[in-house]
């Protein structure tokens, strides 16, 4: 299909109100690089199949056009989409490759940047007794969660209490003062709501999502457990045995957690975040309901909590709530900053090899120690969410293309990067295969990062993994549980509210020159483990 | 959440709920197969035939996936026993690229026969992973025992010989067969107006054929009633699944069940399940059920994970609460307290908008109208202590529970 001409009447019909983008060209029959520049408009005219429309628009003829748009030069590429001009460019383009990553960037960086400003925002307070809160109001049905986040993980436990903290999640639900084993949630259950907990290397969070009108209750609850902690005997014995059965089915059994354990401890060796978050057996059954309790006691306190509620409520409401249960529970004035051990040593590439009868498959993983949101230089944790959308994360990431698609190395291909903690974060890499060939995986994994390296990225792929990163952003905003999620870890690990909402914009400055910046100095093999399981 | 029933220029329906809390929307499609639809013999078919759409190429030779990703489209099939279903997210600006990708997808593009080859074999590679997995191999197991000779037998994830007879032929035909108007089912939430939907939904589905020739499949009832089976694995965590014939959603007695299942194992922590074999005993980490309704067939089940040593306490401690049910072991207050704590839990809305456009799918493809959520509130509000008691009598009968267990070898007498 070559492009169209258009004559000036069918503008408003064939550019402005057209419902695919439209890429218009100013050109003239006397001008060189005009007609140097047609069989490049001709071949991706073809190539785009009806995403795009082209159409060349003779200059001399239609002034009028021309000089409404205030087109200069000759030629002038300018794009339409929805009746605006989105971009431009002056002069012709080398040839139809060109041409067409120029579309491709400019139809993609289009308009999710101003997207992100539509997106819910929240406002903070403290109260007196230091509890920090965070309310984003959502009235799209009477709903509400409510998430109290604690600012202690399994990277807190001190020597010999390996898995207090999980523990103590699920003791959270057993005897208090006023409250018989079960009765809590026996309450948010009549109450006709729903609860769960979490815990994780620097933070646990208690959640509840129930109608707006039973949030006084639920406030009462988890205030009144934030001091009222008891523990009957046979409680703790009984929680453990749930919690070994948790890890049975969650580690045990599954030989890829298993390995990814073995490189925790390799990479981080003396940092506490070596740890496992659900700690092995013996250390589980080393824990006492007095090591339970004297964790809850120096944790568990106003002044180390964050309370975040999503949901049909307004800010004047919660505050009043707030001061009404959590602002009667006294502040704990040991509660200090975290005094973390040094990161791991960037010393030399680590390797673990993990052979499981369980394993019906080989997997490659590689773990780089990098800055994490709380630990960065600005603008380097977001270099890093580009990068690993670039390399590793999604179905057009080079992984994908020099493993999987149309190669045949690997039956998958995946990433992350794991930012939000309040020490380094990581960013990993792993691929499976069906076949023996972990070393010839590891060396195309090592050459994609090696070409980032040397040669940088094209625009294409920044504008396109910006778009995916942006977008997703605003697709997990329509979950509360995700607000509350992206706003709590947040928040518990130090950040502020304004820099969590500053993201999208900071995203959208990122360069290329910081992406192959942050690649250089971080993915280097000193800094990371390699893990290769294998079956047998 | 107030849902508008749209119909498109082209005459095809949607649900929609119009909500501009963020600036995106999700839109679930499904049309009548799913596994059931898969041909004698050639089990894991509609699954096979989803990843090999995802991954097919456009006609700028661009795979669909990638070109999803670069307009920030999420896209993915699934399919169920009854459905060949996607699901779709899209920011507000991108209506346009969705629809592209979807008429591309459902537009029977020819199918690359190595692109066949090698999904066929991350398919084949898929299953030995899962079948490893005992909570996986313990349903496998027990829908084999449930419903012989019927299509719920099958895995949707298909077995080793079944994907292997698999040919690009019958991945034709079966899209062919149902990729229709007639049996489309859409349910869209978020950033949409009936308009801008009633245009996404002829572009994307204007061009499929307008009705589907889909094979008879018979309603069927248990034939496992009181068996336990044992499937073996080297593990030392056991799976269990244990279930029993219940009753569709339009039967009078579907909202006692609902109830029954509510005290029994639903999903909250203060269920009877979750007291006894976790709370009490520590015998597990979760403990629940729930009440799976297929289009021809419907049941009650749970599945439960415990070490080795421990599968016969658990199984004992099942039956009992089942014996409970049935001696009507509970009081009128019990009952009062469960129906407001049923209906205000079935009255809190998914937490996204994929989540809501799920939902609102799943009871369109299962035939109930929008108003379904106030109709389940008003029976369950309805429901009569002689009416519960007389379901419990009849449903939680543990001599009519069939059990299949997936562990180590030790298990086989537990199984007898």
């Amino acid at each position: 299909m070559p492009a169209a001409p258009v004559v000036e009447w069918t503008f408003e019909k064939d550019v402005l109100n057209s419902p695919i983008p439209v890429l218009v060209v100013f050109s003239a029959s006397w001008c060189r690089p005009s007609r140097d520049m047609a069989p490049a408009i001709e071949a991706v005219a073809n190539e785009l199949c009806g995403t795009i429309k082209i159409v060349e628009i003779d200059a001399e003829r239609y002034a009028d056009i021309k000089s409404e748009y205030a087109v200069r030069g000759l030629p002038t590429s300018i794009l339409f989409k929805g009746g605006q001009s989105m971009a431009r460019r002056v002069g012709a383009f080398a040839d139809a490759e060109s041409l067409k990553e120029w579309l491709n960037a400019e139809l993609i960086k289009s308009s999710a940047t101003s997207y992100a400003s539509e997106l819910p925002r929240a406002t903070t307070f403290k109260l007196s007794n230091g509890l920090e809160v965070a309310v984003i109001s959502d009235h799209r049905s009477p709903v509400v969660l409510h998430t109290l986040w604690y600012r202690v993980g399994a990277a807190d436990e001190p020597e010999g209490l390996s898995g207090v903290a999980r523990l103590l999640e699920h003791l959270m639900f057993k005897s208090q003062d006023d409250l018989a084993e079960g009765e809590f949630s026996k309450i948010i259950t009549d109450l006709g709501g729903v609860h769960s907990a979490m815990s994780r290397r620097d933070m646990t969070a208690y959640v509840e999502r129930i109608a707006s009108d039973q949030l006084r209750p639920v406030m009462e609850l988890e205030a009144a457990r934030m001091s009222n902690l008891r523990l009957a005997p046979g409680e703790v014995e009984r929680e453990r045995q749930t919690i070994i059965e948790q890890r049975q089915s969650s580690i045990v059994l599954d030989p890829i957690m298993r390995l990814r354990e073995k490189m925790d401890a390799a990479l981080y060796q003396d940092h506490p975040y070596s740890a496992p978050v659900i700690s092995k057996v013996d250390a589980l059954n080393r824990l006492s309901r007095k090591d339970a309790m004297r964790f809850y006691k120096r944790y568990y306190a106003p002044n180390n909590a964050v309370l975040v509620v999503v949901g049909d409520v307004t800010e004047e409401e919660v505050r009043a709530m707030a001061e009404s249960t959590y602002g009667k529970v006294p502040p704990n004035p040991d509660v200090r900053p975290r005094q973390r051990a040094p990161g791991p040593e960037v010393l030399a590439p680590r390797r673990v090899i993990h052979k499981d009868p369980r394993a019906s498959a080989s997997v490659f993983l590689r773990q780089y120690v990098v800055p994490s949101y709380v630990t960065a230089q600005p603008g380097e944790a977001e270099a890093l969410d580009i990068l690993a959308r670039i390399l590793c994360i999604g179905p057009s990431s080079l992984l994908q293309h020099r493993l999987v698609r149309g190669v045949g190395l690997a039956v998958r291909a995946w990433g992350a990067y794991n930012s939000d903690v309040v020490d380094h974060g990581t960013l990993v890499m792993g691929a499976g295969t069906s076949q023996r060939n972990l070393p010839a995986i590891e060396a195309a994994i090592d050459d994609a990062i090696d070409d980032i390296r040397a040669n940088g990225l094209t625009d294409l792929q920044l504008a396109r993994a910006k778009k995916a990163l942006l977008a997703d952003h605003i697709f997990a905003a329509s979950s509360q549980m995700a607000l509350a999620d992206r706003y709590g870890h947040a928040l518990a690990n130090g950040r502020t509210v304004e820099q969590i909402e500053a993201w999208p914009t900071n995203i959208a400055k990122t360069r290329i020159d910081d992406i192959v910046r942050v690649a250089t100095e971080y993915l280097d093999p000193r800094r990371a483990v390699t893990g290769w399981l294998q079956p047998g | 959440m107030q849902v508008e029933v749209v119909t498109s220029p082209g005459g095809i329906e949607a649900w929609l709920v119009e909500d501009r809390f963020v600036p995106a929307f999700t839109l679930h499609y499904g049309f009548d197969g799913g596994s059931a639809q898969d041909p004698a013999g050639k089990s894991g078919l509609a699954f096979l035939l989803g990843s090999i759409l995802s991954d097919g190429l456009k006609c700028d030779a661009t795979p669909f996936t990638e070109w999803a990703d670069a307009w920030g489209l999420r896209h993915s099939f699934y399919v169920s026993k009854d459905a060949f279903c996607g699901g779709l997210t899209a920011l507000r600006e991108n209506r346009s690229e969705a629809a592209g990708l979807l008429s591309g997808m459902l537009g029977q593009p020819p199918l690359d026969p190595t692109l066949v080859e090698i999904k066929r074999k991350h398919q084949v590679a898929g299953l030995a992973t899962r079948m490893a997995k005992p909570d996986v191999a313990a349903v496998t197991q027990w829908d084999a025992t449930a419903f012989p000779d019927h299509p719920y037998e099958h895995p949707v994830h298909g077995t080793l010989d079944a994907l292997t007879s698999i040919t690009t032929d019958d991945l034709d035909a079966y899209r062919s067969r149902i990729f229709a108007k007639d049996t489309l089912k859409v349910a869209c939430v978020g950033a949409i107006s009936a308009a801008e939907l009633g245009a996404l939904l002829d572009d994307a589905f204007g061009e499929l054929p307008a009705t589907a020739s889909s094979t008879d499949v018979p309603n069927v009832a248990m034939s496992s009633v009181g068996t336990t089976t044992f499937v073996e694995l080297p593990v030392p965590q056991a799976a269990i699944v244990f279930g029993v014939d219940a009753v569709p959603r339009s039967h009078p007695d579907y909202s006692a069940t609902m109830l029954l299942n509510h005290m029994l194992g639903g999903r909250h922590m203060s269920s009877r399940l979750v007291e006894e074999i976790r709370f009490k005993r520590g015998l597990a980490f979760s403990a629940g059920s729930e009440i799976n309704v297929w289009r021809h067939a419907a049941a009650l089940r749970g599945v439960i994970h415990t070490r080795s040593a421990m599968v016969g306490q658990v199984l004992e401690l099942i039956r009992e609460e089942f014996h409970r049910l049935t001696d009507g072991a509970f009081s009128a207050a019990d009952i009062d307290s469960a129906k407001r704590s049923l209906a205000a839990t079935l009255a809190l809305p998914p937490d996204d908008n994929r989540g809501a456009a799920h939902q609102l799918l799943s009871w369109s493809l299962a035939g109930v109208g929008p108003g379904y959520p106030s109709l389940r509130q008003r029976r369950i509000e309805v429901l009569s202590d002689y009416d519960v008691r007389r379901v419990a009598r009849r449903t939680f009968d543990p001599q009519k529970l069939s059990v299949c267990i997936a562990g180590d070898r030790s298990l086989r007498v537990e199984a007898g």
